[in-house]
């Protein structure tokens, strides 16, 4: 609380920019010249691209509560994502050499017994050559993931600091699998963690987030927009009730919630303008039967 | 031929010459590997190795550090719209002589660094297979004696006059970017990290650079917000919450560091 006993965290009139946003780009991609657009989606699928910028999403997002928030969350923040790059092949390839170097200068057998009250140890270590074909195999494993033409990198970091409720920060990492000429399936890993903090009518809301699992995610490229749908599968909802429980802590009246829904579902366009702009606009529901939902809004440049 | 012919090569600027070609051996490979359109480092370099004293505060207390610092980026890529992109990355060895009054560095005594970020050039400006001016954008992720973190990091360099070209550097590390280790089964623990270098770079010849910076360093340990509100998750029903999370964001903290540094950019 302030000196006025406001939160920092009440409703700011953000609504109407975030209805500006959406409506700006809608606009911008619905009135756009047709050459400024010209096969766009396709080079951005399949071609080397970074795009960054920033994004508002507004609703009931997987990673603030979902249909448990009785608020109206507004989330805020900077948005890096790579396609056909480095990134997710470079981070794969580290982990399977890291590996590879674990699994070779592992012991190959261990036995013990004991004997005249002494307990014995014998331990088989890997022979030189064994060792040198398990980091032959990892050495492949990792050069085919770095040097892989089909993966992408999805960063976002929520800041409260540009006007939300939403704090913390998701990264996926996406292997792809083109097919049919303007499609492409992916599938890949992914963590994050997010909280959120807001007020609705005079109670606070604090949810936790925490995310480990795998996204799939199947591009469609048009001649102008880049659809997809996609699902983050969260193991950190398996090890949760499915259904939280938003405790009440009753002196201060302030509701407290960790919830991380196993499949939120995702739906969305993105778009190329004049080469630089770029424009994503999705769908997001926690759970298809939830019924709850955020609109989000992007707008960056891709370089 | 050419050393005669050159008055720059005075007998004593000569002796040290195996010094020099010691290091460019030792260091420099992965820069003899980069054509020079595909250099990332500075204006038009690939690698560098520095020295540098550190001085400022930690956690309060005062102390200062040594450091050698070798670093380097590579941008192979090019994007349909003429963008540059690929990886850089670099380590810091050194002495670290800051106290650990919190008891969570690792290898308190040592200082280490290890980063690797994914650069990609926003605006560049080339005349005549001549770098003048190139900014980037690179996200990245680093393991060090304080914290493992992510970062994302913005750079501008610039050609002022012939053979001098100056550099500046803005690295941010988000407070949720973060963890300081031994936390991993606490509460969310780490600092927002600000970091701000200016170098400047003096061309002795097309293949190596002198380089002296100077970098300012701003880190942040408390967010009482969002520490206290995880602590009251944790606790959950067993404890009295404070709804300190909903509080203003109150930084009061603040540690400067600054750093001092040299060497050579090949």
């Amino acid at each position: 609380m302030n000196a006025k006993g406001q939160s920092r965290f009440e409703h700011r009139g953000i609504r109407w920019r975030t209805l500006a946003a959406v409506l700006a780009m809608v606009g911008c991609v619905t009135w756009a010249p047709r050459e400024a657009l010209a096969d766009s989606a396709v080079s951005q699928m399949m071609n080397y691209s970074v795009m960054t910028g920033l994004f508002l999403e507004v609703g009931k997002a997987e990673y603030s509560g979902g249909h448990h928030n009785p608020g109206m969350p507004i989330a805020t923040g900077l948005r890096y994502y790579e396609r056909q790059g480095i990134i997710t092949g470079t981070m794969t390839a580290i982990a399977i050499m890291v590996a590879g170097a674990a699994a070779a200068s592992s012991p190959k057998s261990q036995r013990s017994w004991e004997s005249g009250g002494y307990r014995y140890t014998e331990t088989t270590y890997r022979s030189e050559a064994e060792k040198a074909a398990i980091m032959a195999g990892s050495a492949a494993g990792a050069g085919a993931a770095a040097s892989s033409k089909n993966q992408s990198f999805d960063l976002e970091i929520f800041s409260r600091n540009l006007g939300g409720d939403v704090s913390g920060w998701r990264m996926n990492g996406y292997f792809g699998i083109p097919f049919a000429d303007r499609f492409m399936f992916e599938l890949g890993m992914g963590v994050g963690s997010i909280d959120t903090a807001m007020k609705k009518n005079g109670q606070d809301i604090y949810v936790s987030w925490g995310y480990v699992g795998m996204p799939f995610r199947l591009n469609y490229a048009n001649e102008i927009f880049l659809l997809f749908l996609e699902t983050q599968w969260n193991w950190i909802g398996h090890a949760q009730s499915s259904k939280a429980d938003p405790y009440i802590e009753p002196t201060t009246n302030t509701m407290l919630l960790r919830y991380a829904p196993v499949l939120p579902w995702k739906v969305g366009v993105s778009s190329n303008l004049f080469g630089r702009l770029f424009g994503e606009l999705d769908v997001s529901t926690p759970g298809i039967l939830t019924g709850s939902f955020a609109l989000k809004a992007g707008l960056g440049l891709r370089f | 031929m050419f050393i005669s012919s050159s008055s720059f090569w005075t007998t004593s600027r000569l002796r040290v010459v195996p010094l020099w070609l010691l290091a460019a051996c030792l260091l420099s490979s992965p820069a003899v590997a980069l054509d020079r359109e595909n250099r990332g480092f500075g204006l038009d370099r690939a690698f560098a190795v520095t020295g540098a004293y550190g001085f400022g505060k930690r956690a309060g207390e005062p102390g200062q550090s040594f450091v050698l610092r070798a670093e380097g980026a590579g941008l192979w890529m090019t994007t349909p719209l003429n963008n540059r992109g690929g990886i850089e990355g670099g380590m810091e060895l050194g002495y670290d002589g800051f106290k650990d009054t919190n008891r969570d560095a690792a290898l308190s005594g040592f200082l280490w660094d290890f980063w690797m970020g994914f650069p990609i050039t926003l605006v560049e400006k080339e005349e005549g297979h001549e770098m003048l001016f190139t900014s980037s954008l690179a996200p990245g992720m680093g393991l060090s004696g304080q914290h493992a973190y992510v970062y994302i990091k913005g750079k501008i360099a610039a050609k002022i006059v012939p053979k001098v070209a100056m550099e500046l550097n803005y690295q941010w590390t988000p407070y949720t970017g973060s963890v300081i280790w031994g936390t991993d089964t606490g509460p969310h623990s780490g600092f927002a990290m600000g970091f701000l270098r200016y170098a400047t770079y003096y061309a002795l010849n097309e293949d190596i650079s002198l380089m002296v910076y100077f970098d300012w360093r701003q880190s942040n340990i408390d967010d009482p917000r969002t520490t206290t509100a995880d602590q009251a998750l944790q606790q959950f029903t067993s404890e009295p919450y404070s709804s300190s999370a909903f509080l203003p964001i109150t930084r009061t903290r603040w540690d400067n560091n600054y750093r001092i540094g040299f060497g050579v950019a090949f």
